[in-house]
């Protein structure tokens, strides 16, 4: 296939620049009805993704930048240009997460919402705007799998950042399939239970292993490495324990209430 | 607030449909959002905050698309060798 461009008014907008923003406002209005459902209040939830998404978008790309740090010409590093180059392209989804996590936590701080109440609520808005990014990866050829040449396989015409002429992995149309998958069982457990933080524990548990294993099918080779993972991995590895080591402690002070419940 | 937010947001419609300053753009964009929202939350009949906010949604979402846009073409013409697309 050939990176999809559509014209609109004589400019060329590719399809990833367009997934993110589709991405970013259907994440939006299902989030909307969810808060809405729950009696929450919709300026708080614009509010709160506003922030989400600028320090998203701020850990996305510093991220990046880390990660790609050999590659910036720091010779140019003035120029206009090379900084809207620098800014617009290559986002890391990781770096978005901790970034978004650290504007709740200062909203949080300085405000009287409750934020815990919003992001148990619009947690499906997460993999729902990856997803898209995910599609719009898969449109400029960017993220792409390793080699393969079984049912379908994706092959790359010029102009892409795939290799051009070999049969690939549609990895990112997997993952997309995943965060989507992710997303509708979240907004059916929270229709019918309403909300909960299952939501939040069922999506980082789920994404984190997804990830892991579909590392191994990724084929771009300028992605940061150390030792036998990726940044991704160890990124899933660390937030997997986390996560883990959350839920033993959990079960620990829940067995320990109940001990002191029977002796007392 | 509301004022703000309307001027944020025609700002944002002004450098995205224009293509120059779209990182800019996004960021006054989502800027002119949360500023809308917060007006709303204080004067729920406060048409400037709403038309801000919509302005600044509008914004947002084309500075978006035109932002990561620009770096796309780039990236498809020099076809890897900058590997700028290239997210984790």
């Amino acid at each position: 296939m050939e990176t999809f461009c559509i014209n609109i008014f004589g400019r060329i907008v590719p399809m990833y620049g367009i997934m993110i923003s589709a991405g970013i406002i259907i994440a939006g209005a299902v989030g909307y009805k969810l808060v809405i459902r729950e009696g929450l209040s919709e300026d708080d939830f614009f509010i709160l993704s506003g922030i989400v998404l600028l320090f998203g978008m701020f850990g996305a790309k510093l991220l990046y930048l880390i990660i790609n740090w050999k590659e910036i010409e720091w010779g140019k590093i003035l120029e206009w240009n090379y900084i809207q180059q620098l800014l617009g392209g290559g986002f890391v989804f990781y770096g978005g997460l901790i970034g978004g996590i650290l504007g709740l936590v200062l909203v949080n701080q300085i405000s009287d919402i409750n934020v815990m109440n919003y992001v148990k609520t619009a947690i499906p808005c997460l993999p729902i705007a990856h997803g898209f990014g995910r599609i719009g990866c898969f449109f400029a050829g960017c993220c792409y799998g390793i080699p393969y040449d079984g049912p379908f396989c994706v092959d790359y015409q010029a102009p892409t950042l795939a290799p051009v002429g070999i049969s690939l992995f549609p990895v990112q149309l997997l993952e997309a399939i995943a965060d989507f998958l992710i997303a509708v069982i979240i907004i059916d457990l929270i229709v019918k239970k309403g909300q909960g933080m299952f939501g939040i524990y069922l999506y980082l548990t789920s994404y984190v292993i997804i990830r892991f294993l579909l590392e191994n099918f990724r084929g771009d080779s300028e992605r940061g490495r150390w030792l036998l993972f990726s940044t991704s991995q160890w990124i899933s590895l660390g937030i997997g324990c986390i996560i883990g080591g959350f839920c033993l402690f959990k079960i620990y002070k829940k067995r320990r209430r109940e001990k002191w419940e029977l002796h007392h | 607030m509301g004022v703000a937010s309307l001027v944020l947001g025609i700002i944002s419609i002004v450098l995205g449909v224009f293509g120059f300053g779209v990182p800019v753009g996004a960021i006054l964009g989502i800027v002119g959002t949360v500023l809308g929202s917060m007006a709303k939350k204080n004067d729920p009949a406060n048409s400037l905050a709403k038309s801000g906010f919509v302005c600044s949604v509008v914004g947002t979402a084309i500075s978006l698309a035109f932002f990561v846009a620009c770096v796309g073409c780039a990236g498809c013409a020099t076809a890897g060798s900058a590997g700028l697309l290239s997210g984790l």
